[in-house]
């Protein structure tokens, strides 16, 4: 085999690894690998700058520089490229056998590991950096053999997940704290022990009224609404809450139902005792879930946990569905 | 260990700690407008958050009005109908639409039947069945049907291991017939308003029966708009 | 005293069997089947009762007659061999001729007891003249009586009646097979019609070939067979299929019991009869009606009107049998012998008779209609089967002796009435027997409603 085969192995190998770090470590994902790759190519700019000369500000300009710049050092074909802007969106083509990463797509995706693409992901960074504009990125086909596409267009600033900044965390742009389960469990245990009968109802309100904030936040980024709420039911898991699984979104006669795992309130209704009997206790899943559908569908709904985990079932079972029906 | 029930009212269900047995029967009893439908809403939601079925005698208003409720007081009951776990007999509509209905003026013996036909076909394995009002079904009875049929259905009820609670308006039954029912129920709990006639406050005690004593200590409570009775604390300790 | 015919189920309506030394007509049309009875008196008499025997025939050749025999597998052919029966094919004037004496000969050789002679008729054409025909018969039924022998005469009914017709007075005992067309099919029937010095039972009897002979189609006292115990749960209740009426029974009805269920028209016995069948649908029991009401078509009909299709299709799949040709009966034994094989051919559980009192209309007197329902009940019950006899309305003196018979011979009794009550219809059912366990005594409330018989249990003490 030959040196640059094995490096080049290497270097999928390496972005499988990332990969597999930014599915496990706590509240990673994609996020993370966008924010590496975006990282590499800083410095790979910095380094090389003096060879980045884009004919114009346009994007598809910048994006044209950033392949000359690559394909200057070999590291890619820059002729297997294609762009073509519409209004300020550059739609971007490459021949799938061409790319380097061929490897890395097709395993990651296949194990269902967090995947961002390293070339699109260039061109947004790239075309960000420049134009001082947040770009967001669209990857749209990824076929086997033939041409991958993709497209990258001006969006808001997404903050989308856990950034730290100083003595700051925050997710999605809002300061947030880790606290342990003992830490929260005694907060409820003390609103059970002075208000036993307002529990259920804090619970609930309180996460309908942050998932509200959180959806609007999210909302302008994702025209499609079962994406977007694919996308805000993927963070509660990837912060230990909670895991959603979507198994019915119909949204014309407006029902839902998510099952849910592993809900952080089993085991917290449970080990501080906030019942006087075995009880389903996912009350601010559903108070999530009611606020996303209600924004969502705008209408407004309610949840109901059919079946819960507390009660020996294999999922919670969140029914959603319109107050008024 | 087996499992026990509550009613779904912290301030009540804190002074029984060992619970409700699953075939206990309790008794509501008080003035129109006390609150009774709102305690019964509470119990449904309470069994319907611990997993049981219920069964819900609607007699003096339609089920949706108890729907209504219940929707008030933070339980959507649709989800559960659908899935076999709340079951309205409709014993109020001239023209009902469900699937279970009772004229309320047919026999009592029929209205049994059709209670035990409910029970059997949900097959649940905790049940809780509440009837609002069971005084309604009696109005115009003679004391004996009325006695007999207390008798006979709490007996069947306590068999089948189902979690009964029975709401009576003051003053439909009469008194002596009043006083004999009551003694078949494991626990009477009575509404009522004391304080002064121009400041009224809601108050309520529980009695146990069949524990040989009868707890009349007095509680407290309100009407909370999105919780039900809330019982007030004791100040006094 | 007697002697046994040994032909399955007649020597019992004979209360025994025929007088030793007696002469037998056996009158019938041809094709009734005359031969053959005559035949298998001999065959049994030999192989069952060492009882040597006869058969003289002026009609049939020999070969004929080892053939005919051979399809129920009496190998007479064997027992000539064996020196037990001659067979005899000649005419009437050898048998006739005096100096012979081929028939005393014979006789004397094997040690004869039984004779079968087929026919009288041919006998009888030796000579036109009544008189002539009378004396020569009646000579030689004396004859064979000096002989020690019981005999069978066999005589061609005719379209003329009275030809002939003296011979019933010649001899002892005369038995007539009919064979009578009814609904498209044509069914054997035996009749006794008179047998000096001893009781016999009168009425058409039905009997058919099977492959051993001869067989009446009797309800006897029934036989326990080890087998039918092992083919139902016998603690299990079987449920009435009546929403209520489980829960005053209680729990339903006692395998292996016959119940009856009285009431005027209109209080719910038929409708409480197919649900007890439908239920049995449900459970995998399988049913079998005997209607006198209704025919399939209308049963099903009518079972829609309360009932889902389900039913239907019950019906159309055999799970539940109906027996709607009761008057193409001609006796009630035959009837019951039919239900019987039924029932144990189908292994039904359940059986629901509506209504009994046809049965009343076949029988000849009450007192044998008692003997044959208990027979009958009995019969059912060893098998497993759990039956509802419904006795409907009829003129009042006729239904209460229907009760007394009845009554007595089933273990349940469920009374259905109905009366009006400010205009409004009010059913009532009352349990008034009903073994296996405590039922709920008193008047309970029923309906009649959308899905069939519903009963209320009564409120209140016991």
């Amino acid at each position: 085999m030959q040196t640059i085969d094995f490096l080049h192995k290497v270097l999928n190998h390496l972005y499988l690894g990332m990969s597999q770090v930014a599915e496990r470590v706590p509240m990673g994902g994609a996020y993370w690998m966008e924010m590496s790759i975006a990282m590499m190519s800083q410095r790979i700019f910095n380094e090389y700058k003096q060879y980045f000369a884009p004919a114009s500000g346009q994007a598809e300009d910048i994006c044209l520089a950033w392949i000359d710049l690559l394909g200057q050092f070999g590291s890619v074909d820059n002729e297997a490229f294609g762009f073509k802007t519409i209004n300020e969106t550059v739609n971007i083509s490459v021949e799938s056998k061409e790319c380097n990463y061929q490897d890395y797509c097709t395993t990651a995706r296949g194990e269902g590991l967090p995947f961002v693409c390293p070339v699109l992901t260039g061109f947004k960074w790239i075309t960000s950096y420049v134009t001082n504009r947040d770009y967001q990125l669209d990857m749209t086909a990824f076929p086997p053999n033939g041409t991958c596409a993709g497209a990258i267009f001006p969006a808001q600033r997404l903050k989308n997940i856990l950034v730290k900044d100083g003595d700051h965390i925050s997710i999605a742009g809002e300061r947030a704290i880790v606290i342990s389960t003992d830490a929260f469990g005694y907060l409820l245990k003390a609103i059970y022990e002075y208000a036993p009968h307002v529990l259920r109802q804090v619970l609930y309100e309180s996460s309908y009224n942050s998932s509200l904030a959180e959806y609007d936040r999210i909302d302008p980024h994702y025209p499609n609404k079962r994406d977007l709420i694919e996308w805000l039911l993927r963070y509660p898991a990837l912060l230990g809450v909670i895991r959603y699984e979507i198994v019915e979104f119909d949204e014309e006669s407006k029902r839902a139902c998510i099952h849910g795992y592993s809900s952080y309130l089993v085991d917290m209704y449970q080990q501080h005792e906030l019942c006087l009997s075995p009880r389903i206790s996912c009350h601010s899943a559903r108070g999530r879930l009611a606020a996303y559908f209600t924004r969502a569908w705008g209408e407004d709904m309610t949840c109901e946990e059919t079946r819960c985990q507390s009660m020996g079932s294999e999922f919670c079972e969140f029914i959603v569905l319109p107050t008024s029906s | 260990m087996h499992k026990v029930g509550f009613l779904g009212i912290s301030g009540i269900d804190n002074t029984m700690n060992e619970g409700l047995a699953y075939g206990s029967q309790i008794m509501i009893n008080g003035d129109s407008g006390i609150g009774k439908s709102v305690l019964a809403a509470q119990f449904v939601k309470e069994g319907l958050d611990c997993q049981d079925t219920c069964i819900y005698v609607c007699c003096d208003e339609p089920p949706a009005a108890t729907r209504d409720t219940l929707r008030h007081y933070g339980l959507h009951p649709v989800p559960y109908e659908e899935r076999g776990r709340l079951v309205f007999i409709d014993a109020y509509s001239l023209e009902p639409e469900g699937k279970y209905y009772f004229p309320a003026d047919d026999p009592l013996e029929k209205f049994l039947a059709l209670e035990s036909r409910v029970i059997n076909t949900v097959n649940g394995e905790h049940i809780r069945l509440i009837a609002d009002s069971l005084s309604t079904l009696l109005i115009g009875r003679d004391s004996q049907e009325i006695l007999d049929f207390h008798r006979y259905r709490l007996k069947l009820r306590k068999k089948c291991r189902i979690l009964t609670m029975d709401l009576i308006v003051d003053e439909v039954i009469e008194d002596t017939t009043f006083q004999v029912s009551s003694h078949l129920y494991d626990v009477i709990i009575k509404l009522y308003y004391t304080g002064s006639p121009d400041r009224p406050v809601r108050a309520l005690h529980v009695g146990k029966l069949r524990s040989g004593k009868f707890d009349s200590s007095q509680l407290f409570y309100t009407i909370d708009s999105n919780i039900g009775i809330v019982v007030i604390p004791n100040l006094w300790g | 005293m007697y002697l046994n015919s040994g032909i399955a189920g007649l020597d019992e309506l004979l209360h025994g069997g025929f007088l030793p030394n007696s002469n037998i007509l056996i009158k019938g049309f041809p094709g009734t089947g005359k031969t053959t009875l005559g035949i298998e008196f001999v065959y049994q008499g030999i192989t069952r009762y060492n009882e040597p025997g006869i058969i003289i025939t002026f009609e049939q050749f020999p070969h004929q007659l080892y053939r005919d025999a051979a399809n129920y597998g009496w190998e007479l052919q064997e027992l000539e061999k064996q020196g037990l029966l001659r067979v005899v094919c000649t005419s009437p004037e050898v048998l006739l001729d005096r100096t012979s004496n081929l028939l005393d000969d014979l006789v004397r050789e094997i040690g004869a007891q039984r004779l079968v002679l087929d026919s009288l008729t041919q006998l009888g054409m030796v000579t036109g003249d009544q008189g002539d025909q009378r004396r020569l018969i009646y000579g030689i039924c004396s004859g064979f009586k000096r002989m020690g022998l019981t005999t069978m005469l066999l005589q061609e009914a005719n379209s003329a009646p009275e030809q002939m017709s003296f011979t019933e007075f010649l001899v002892d005992t005369v038995i007539h097979l009919h064979f009578i067309e009814s609904q498209g099919s044509r069914k054997r029937y035996i009749e006794i019609t008179k047998s000096r010095g001893q009781d016999f039972d009168t009425g058409k009897f039905a009997f058919k070939f099977d492959t051993n002979g001869i067989r009446m189609l009797r309800i006897a006292h029934p036989q326990v067979l080890p087998h039918y115990f092992s083919r139902f749960n016998w603690q299990q209740k079987l449920s009435s299929g009546v929403p209520g009426l489980d829960e005053i029974l209680p729990g339903g009805f006692l395998p292996g019991s016959t119940v009856l269920v009285e009431g005027d028209s209109g209080t719910g016995k038929s409708i409480l009869g197919m649900q007890y069948l439908l239920q049995g649908f449900y459970e995998g029991d399988k049913g079998l009606i005997l209607t006198t009401e209704y025919d399939a078509d209308l049963l099903h009909r009518y079972i829609s009107t309360f009932s889902s299709p389900d039913l239907a299709k019950a019906l159309l799949r055999k799970d539940i049998e109906v027996f709607d040709n009761f008057f193409s009966y001609v006796n009630v034994e035959e009837v019951m012998v039919k239900l019987v094989e039924k029932a144990e051919a189908g292994s039904i559980k359940r059986v629901v008779i509506d209504s009994v009192n046809s049965f009343a209309e076949l029988a000849e007197s009450n007192l044998v209609l008692k003997g044959h329902l208990r027979n009958f009940f009995r019969s059912l019950n060893l098998m497993g089967c759990t039956t509802l006899v419904i006795l409907g309305e009829d003129a009042e003196a006729l239904r209460s002796q229907l009760q007394g018979i009845i009554r007595p011979l089933v273990q349940g009794q469920i009374k259905l009435s109905s009366t009006l009550e400010k205009g409004k219809r009010k059913w009532l059912v009352e349990i008034t027997k009903m073994k296996g366990g405590e039922f709920a005594p008193g008047i309970h409330r029923a309906e009649i409603g959308n899905h069939g018989l519903q009963v209320f249990r009564r409120l209140g003490r016991k």
